[in-house]
């Protein structure tokens, strides 16, 4: 061979050497034999972040301590975080990009409703188990889906619960209910919702207003719930309304119990009031939000300052997400030495009465797949700056149908 | 009663802006107290010139001197206080004011202080105003027109709204005044006493002038020193005379009036 | 009646929230023409502030509320010094992005540094419930009432009698002419942002007060331009009437229908006057030759 060719051939030799060594090299670690990857969908740049971030921070928290402890029977565990913003096109590519791509043995998140169910089929098709969303839509429940393992009480139960109770506390025989619900989808179905479940309940629904997301002012939202004349009053909005309509009713001198959805469950709720005024507005959550003293939730707040993710672990959104990893985690281990969708899957089912140490009832998934199927009742106290829960989960249970 | 004049000298100016070149490599001086006139026909590059020569645009390439200070990257408001005056083509006054307020904001440059002065009433305000009140008011009495005083300039008449902007230009006793088109638009009596007006203001203030006009009648009468403009360069510099006479001049601009510049011309030498 | 009055009232309240936020967006256009789409924005960044010097440096409220001022008003300045003069003679289209982008860059930044959780004044302005008649008002209400009425008069002073105001006006109309008469253009245009600044941020000063800090305080930013297109987009008392318009048919729009329907309300409502009166309720006309 003419010696300029020689020396061409032998560039040309290294170089595509040197290629397939970066390549091989690039190609490996992240999903070698030795991980499991595990995906997340949710909002991390939208306007759903001040709920989403937490409840995907409380995700990582528990990966970051198994892995640190040696991961799940000996394998790290690696968390695919997508962003949707808060659209649910983007959900839905992220959703499969998960599941194809990137081949994850399960997923979480998918919280956006438009999201969660357009996501069903798929989901049934790639028999990808879901955990813990930090919301439940209607779809997810009903039909049966047979991998959503949802924690969020829905809201049927939560009205179930918010009814129920009320009901007793007010101790008349048919309380008037009037609702008050922010002016987006949720809120119309659970206006629809408290209409049409008041009468089973035992009481009597005198009407309801819609609230919009960005008013100012619930004057107007005030004096047309005062004209109904209810007994009490079941919630939806978020914590921000529900400090403008705490506000209202004490300029109006109007003294009528509320008890809210989750939605409302934000200390912000409570702000700049007077302690007798915040004693007027309760909300159900299925878990405990954090600033309940409870062992879980010490441990969670430890564990969230190690990750540096100690502002979100205030959020009880923080909480939903820290449940769904710990449950997550103790699937993939019962699963075994190589776990599969299949046996991760028939772990989940399996899991009965896993005990989160106060931060949420016992949580079984079976054959309902509804891991918390309960809510109670939480309050504000001023003095301890701290949510307290008003009565144990039992207490509540009968509620629930 | 005469300040001293500026003198203006223009060196290689260049200006471009995307793919057009206004102007290209221009150079003339106009000695101090001259009263100079810039012709040339439309798109010829007087306006962007006149824009070069206050500071609204910076020329790509070449220098504006003022009185010896270059003046190439200053902007507007530092070349209006070495005592540049200018007026616009269509009337730029401010239709806030008044015609005496709008007189009055000529004077401007001298009243004004730091930011804090200027955001609150300090006392000095109150005294220097009645000295630029009193300018002002030699302004209406020189133009002719002290009724209107208190007038809305919005309701003035075209003519009058000129005057009133040449009068602003007045009041800060320019020692180079840039006019563009001041005759535009006047009729023929408007525009005889805008020429009085102009060489009335000459002798009390003593200004150098630089004249944009079309009205070669208005030119001829008014300029001792004419540079003219075509496509952007200079084509030809120097008295009434000299480009009258001048060929190319004639050739490109002065058209059918040639005949009659050239009789002149040969009548003068 | 008494409820169509006690919706009036507090249709007023958070109308003179608006009227500021609007007050300030038609200050800076009017000046140096730059169209603020980042203005909503600085309504939540004076709430932040004010967070700030409330809950990190526990000052009293009423220095809070000079402290946020002061720290508004070197936000804008600095702002034009950094993202407006450099663009200046650009195109419309590029100032109108860069004023977009600067409000995306504002949202996540506030995301960045504070989270995303709602927060909430520690000591807040007097709130107490006030009786006239059957009408109950809150303390706070009055204030900001009030306190918008006192900064347009100042303003409407400033403009009038002061050399700064003049100075803008004159640049506002012939920027050119402006400069020849030795004003500082550049000078102008910094004060018309900083003041600018200073309205939206005590706009959200008030607005955190009457609710929560959160990042939707941008959102709420967002109907000051209804309330400029309404008031004349020229028009310095027509922003914050237009305020006041779009804040009172907000609350009457939501006591009368539903929560629902106020939004549809406020906006035919813009749609009408601009079909009607193109140049908004004070504007001046404007006539383009085609």
């Amino acid at each position: 061979m003419k010696p300029e060719i020689l020396g061409a051939a032998k560039i040309a030799g290294a170089l595509l050497g040197a290629g397939i060594l970066a390549m091989g090299t690039a190609l490996q670690p992240a999903f070698a034999q030795d991980t499991i990857t595990y995906g997340v969908v949710s909002d991390q740049s939208g306007p759903g972040v001040p709920n989403q971030l937490p409840y995907l921070r409380g995700i990582q928290t528990q990966f970051n301590k198994v892995n640190d402890a040696g991961g799940i029977n000996g394998r790290k565990i690696v968390l695919l975080a997508e962003d949707d913003k808060f659209q649910v096109p983007l959900g839905i590519a992220a959703y499969k990009k998960l599941a194809s791509n990137d081949d994850v043995i399960g997923i979480s998140g998918l919280t956006l409703s438009g999201t969660q169910v357009a996501a069903l089929p798929l989901v049934a098709k790639d028999k990808i188990p879901v955990v813990g969303p930090d919301g439940t839509t209607d779809a997810s429940l009903e039909p049966f889906q047979e991998y959503m393992f949802m924690l969020v009480p829905s809201y049927p139960v939560q009205a179930q619960v918010i009814l129920g109770a009320m009901k007793d506390r007010v101790g008349k025989d048919k309380p008037k209910v009037a609702d008050i619900s922010v002016n987006v989808e949720s809120g119309l179905g659970w206006q629809k919702l408290i209409s049409e479940t008041a009468e089973a309940a035992g009481t009597e629904y005198v009407g309801g207003v819609l609230m919009d997301a960005t008013a100012t002012s619930a004057d107007a939202i005030v004096l047309k719930i005062q004209q109904m004349e209810p007994d009490f009053i079941a919630a939806h909005t978020t914590g921000g309304q529900a400090n403008l309509i705490l506000k209202s009713m004490e300029k109006f001198g109007l003294n009528i119990p509320v008890m809210a959805t989750y939605a409302s469950g934000t200390p912000s709720a409570y702000a700049g009031l007077s302690p007798e005024i915040g004693a007027q507005w309760q909300f159900v959550h299925g878990i405990t939000p954090p600033s309940v003293p409870t062992d879980g939730g010490k441990q969670m707040l430890a564990d969230a300052e190690k990750y540096g993710f100690g502002k979100d672990a205030a959020s009880s959104d923080f909480v939903v997400g820290y449940v769904a990893g710990q449950l997550v985690v103790q699937a993939l281990t019962d699963a075994g030495e190589n776990p599969t969708r299949e046996t991760y899957h028939q772990a989940l089912v399996a899991l009965k009465d896993v005990d989160t140490n106060g931060l949420s009832p016992s949580v079984s998934f079976g054959e309902s797949r509804m891991g918390i199927n309960l809510a109670r009742p939480y309050g504000y106290d001023y003095a301890t700056q701290a949510f307290t829960a008003v009565g144990e989960w039992d207490a509540y249970r009968q509620y629930v149908k | 009663m005469s300040g001293c004049a500026h003198s203006v000298a223009v060196r290689n100016v260049t200006l471009r802006f995307g793919g057009v070149t206004a102007l290209n490599d221009v150079s003339f001086d106009l000695g101090a107290g001259t009263l100079g006139a810039l012709i040339g026909p439309n798109g010829a590059g007087k306006t962007s010139l006149f824009n070069c020569l206050s500071g609204l645009y910076r020329p790509t390439s070449g220098s504006v001197e003022i009185a010896g200070t270059d003046v190439t990257r200053l902007s507007t408001h530092r070349i209006a206080r070495l005592g540049i005056a200018r007026t616009f083509q269509s009337p730029s006054l401010f239709k806030g004011l008044d015609v005496i307020e709008n007189l009055m904001m000529g004077t401007y440059m001298e009243s004004s202080g730091g930011i804090l002065t200027s955001a609150f009433r300090a006392p000095g305000f109150a005294a220097s105003e009645a000295g630029q009140r009193e300018r002002a008011e030699e302004i209406l009495d020189l133009l002719e027109i002290p009724q209107h005083r208190h007038a809305s300039v919005e309701d003035l008449p075209y003519g009058l709204q000129k005057r009133v902007e040449f009068g602003r230009a007045l009041a800060a006793r320019p020692r180079l005044l840039l006019l563009d088109e001041p005759m535009a638009g006047m009729t023929l009596e408007e525009k005889e006493d805008m020429v009085a007006f102009i060489f009335e203001a000459r002798e009390r203030i003593g200004f150098t002038l630089l004249l944009v006009e079309h009205d070669m009648g208005v030119v001829m009468e008014i300029a001792e020193h004419i540079v003219v403009l075509n496509f952007g360069r200079k084509l030809s510099e120097g008295t009434p005379a000299q480009v009258r006479g001048d060929p190319s001049v004639v050739a490109a601009y002065l058209g059918e009036d040639a005949d009659a510049g050239r009789q002149e011309a040969a009548a003068d030498a | 009646m008494i409820f169509f009055l006690q919706l009036l009232v507090s249709g007023l309240a958070v109308g003179s929230v608006y009227g500021l936020v609007a007050l300030g967006f038609v200050l800076i256009f009017k000046a140096t023409d730059v169209f603020n789409f980042a203005q909503g924005d600085l309504l939540a960044v004076g709430a932040y502030l004010m967070f700030v010097a409330l809950a990190v440096f526990n000052l009293p409220v009423a220095l809070a509320i000079i402290a946020t001022v002061v720290a508004a008003g070197i936000l804008g300045a600095m702002l034009q010094r950094v993202v407006f003069k450099p663009l200046q003679g650009q195109p419309l289209l590029t100032v109108v992005m860069a004023t977009i982008a600067l409000s995306l860059i504002i949202q996540g930044a506030l995301v960045i540094i504070f989270g995303s959780q709602d927060l909430s004044f520690p000591r807040t302005l007097p709130s107490s419930i006030v009786a006239i008649g059957a009408l109950r008002l809150s303390m706070l209400d009055l204030i900001i009432m009030g306190c918008s009425v006192v900064c347009v008069s100042a303003f409407a002073l400033f403009f009038r009698y002061t050399s700064l105001g003049l100075q803008m006006r004159a640049t506002a109309e012939h920027p050119e002419a402006a400069a020849l008469s030795g004003i500082n253009s550049d000078r102008v245009f910094t004060v018309a942002f900083s003041i600018g600044t200073v309205t939206a941020a005590l706009g959200g000063i008030f607005l955190g007060s009457l609710q929560v800090v959160s990042p939707t305080l941008s959102q709420i930013g967002l109907l000051a331009f209804p309330a400029v297109v309404v008031g004349g987009l020229t028009s310095i008392p027509g922003s914050v009437i237009g305020g006041l318009l779009i804040g009172v048919l907000q609350q009457l729009s939501a006591g009368y229908f539903d929560g629902a329907v106020a939004s549809v309300v406020v906006y035919s409502g813009l749609l009408l006057v601009l079909l009607l009166r193109p140049q908004g309720l004070l504007g001046r006309p404007s006539v383009q030759r085609h």
